[in-house]
């Protein structure tokens, strides 16, 4: 059975891979280099997913004290570090391409740099505590008082500065900014596949995270 | 014992041993006194953009905070006494007294090194009392945020490093918006304006409190 | 014991609405037209749009002038001996960043915004018409 769901994102990741090189046609005015949005954007959805999961099973932890949300929690804290990685570079690179200058403190590069920093310090914080029962709520009580400081780096920079940043594409004025059918067709493949490898990628990890900590456990 | 007199008795007991050492007094004032030497000094007068000179105060006043403010729990750790505090006192009234505590701290080492800074840097701050109400609703947040932190890093090693690195990114709103707030005061328009950055700092220092003596149970407790 | 959280994160979720509201027009690295011509010699970053038509290469051709307008209808002449970014003529919106000197704001670097509509691109012709 995994086998088969991998071999099914497998199948679609290609596919939104070929379609976002070939099948789509280039942009107007942006040229070839729009293509970044079929990574850009469903890279950074996942990330703000992942930290959003990461934050849900912090309180589910403080809540019920079970190991098992503290490693729902790393995990999906750490998946959602390397997205955001992915996110902050794919962004450089089209920053370059379309601003003419990789970094220039955008609000939107503020925003996402305090967010790499953030859990950069919840790792951090996770290596430098020795006894595992601590160290779960230690890292609970920070991801959620984190949170406190998330809205404001999400939502107030990014939106209410000015923002060379284009506007999110699917928006709540719920007009579409994509207007060619074939892009918008890849576009939302490429946000499904990007979750499906995300949730594949999470629940592989919580296994392995599992088998480290019943290692760890033995060892001692 | 009641509620508010559980409190008063962690901050009477903390003010009496800091008035015996004056340990985190003297070094969060030493800190700050070096490096408002080592800016002036290095600098002159030739920072006149009030902004700038906003964002040197704030540095040196975060930094020194990221100094004496962590104290307040990792010195009940080293000593021991964090069982008595457990013992004698419900959580939410230790986070509050301590809280005060650093509060306090943080309000005395202000009320000294600005007067020495606008002194230094030849500025007579056009709007005195913009930049007191600034200084003290973002000292009320920085203090809820860092004492839940301080309790934190208690419980953990390399302490002195983690501190800031946990601090930073939580704390960034509120410095952002106190070093803008602080420059508006520093110009001789009137800064009043621009009160929204006010209300944005009193409502992060309520989110901090609340926030802050919500989750204090969970660190606290084992 | 569940009330206080209940209550505590209703709070929390209050100020920080309101906190982020207040915020609306607050700190951005760009700086108003007007602020920007008063800090003369100071290097800055404006924001706004280009009027249209207002692009022109100066007498010598070694410098471009255009005129940008902000969402208040303030306007700003800028002057830059950069090359135009490739895709100036379409930008919604500009960022320059230099200082204004005497009459005129002088941008070391230009940053473009495009527009941010994924339209498929238009057929030859009609993107040849916009050449000059």
């Amino acid at each position: 059975m995994p086998y088969i769901i991998g071999t099914f994102i497998f199948t679609i990741m290609s596919g939104v891979l070929c379609g976002a090189i070939w099948f789509t046609p280039p942009a107007k005015v942006l040229g070839e280099t729009a293509r970044v949005i079929y990574f850009h954007v469903p890279v950074a959805w996942i990330s703000a997913l992942a930290f959003s999961m990461s934050l849900w099973q912090s309180v589910q932890y403080l809540r019920t004290n079970n190991p098992e949300h503290d490693i729902r929690a790393e995990v999906s804290a750490r998946l959602g570090l390397w997205f955001c990685v992915l996110a902050t570079i794919t962004g450089a690179v089209f920053a370059k391409a379309a601003w003419n200058m990789y970094w220039n403190w955008d609000p939107r590069e503020v925003s996402i740099t305090i967010l790499l920093l953030v859990y950069m310090a919840y790792f951090g914080l996770r290596s430098a505590v020795s006894d595992p029962e601590t160290r779960m709520r230690l890292a609970a009580v920070y991801d959620i008082l984190a949170s406190f400081a998330m809205p404001f780096l999400f939502f107030v920079v990014p939106r209410i500065y000015s923002s060379l940043h284009p506007d999110t594409v699917i928006n709540s004025r719920g007009s579409n900014k994509i207007l060619d059918h074939r892009m918008l067709l890849v576009f939302f493949a490429a946000l499904i596949g990007f979750t499906l490898t995300y949730f594949w990628i999470y629940v592989l990890s919580i296994r392995v995270e599992r088998l480290v900590r019943a290692r760890e456990e033995s060892d001692e | 014992m009641n509620y508010v007199s559980k409190v008063l008795a962690v901050i009477d007991k903390d003010v009496r041993s800091e008035y015996r050492s004056k340990y985190a007094l003297n070094s969060a004032l030493l800190f700050c006194v070096t490096s408002l030497v080592v800016v002036s000094f290095s600098l002159g007068g030739s920072v006149t953009d009030p902004r700038l000179q906003a964002a040197l105060l704030w540095i040196i006043l975060f930094f020194s905070s990221m100094m004496s403010l962590p104290r307040a729990f990792v010195k009940e750790q080293d000593c021991g006494t964090m069982n008595t505090l457990r013992l004698t006192c419900e959580p939410s009234q230790v986070f509050i007294g301590k809280m005060i505590i650093n509060l306090l701290l943080l309000s005395v080492v202000t009320a000294i090194v600005s007067p020495l800074f606008f002194i230094l840097f030849n500025i007579s701050p056009p709007h005195p009392g913009f930049f007191i109400i600034t200084a003290a609703s973002a000292a009320v947040g920085l203090s809820a945020v860092c004492t839940l932190l301080s309790a934190i890093v208690a419980q953990a090693r390399a302490r002195g490093t983690l501190f800031p690195v946990l601090a930073f990114p939580v704390l960034m709103p509120v410095f952002m918006v106190a070093v803008e707030a602080t420059g508006k005061s520093l110009l001789p328009q009137s800064p009043w304006a621009n009160s929204q950055l006010l209300v944005f700092l009193a409502c992060y220092a309520v989110v901090g409190i609340v926030g802050g003596s919500l989750l204090f149970e969970f660190v606290f407790n084992e | 014991m569940k009330t206080k959280y209940v209550i505590g994160f209703a709070v929390i979720a209050a100020c920080l609405a309101v906190g982020i509201y207040s915020l609306k027009s607050s700190m951005t690295p760009y700086v108003p037209f007007k602020d920007a011509k008063a800090a003369e010699g100071r290097e800055v970053q404006v924001i706004g749009s280009i009027v249209k038509g207002s692009t022109k290469l100066d007498a010598s051709k070694t410098a471009h002038s255009f005129t940008l307008e902000d969402k208040d209808g303030a306007t700003l002449d800028v002057i830059t001996t950069e090359n135009l970014p490739t895709n100036f003529e379409h930008a919604s919106s500009v960022v320059a960043i230099g200082s204004w000197k005497k009459d005129r704001f002088v941008a070391r670097r230009l940053l473009v915004k495009c527009p941010s509509k994924y339209e498929k691109k238009a057929e030859e012709s009609e993107e040849g018409k916009k050449q000059p």
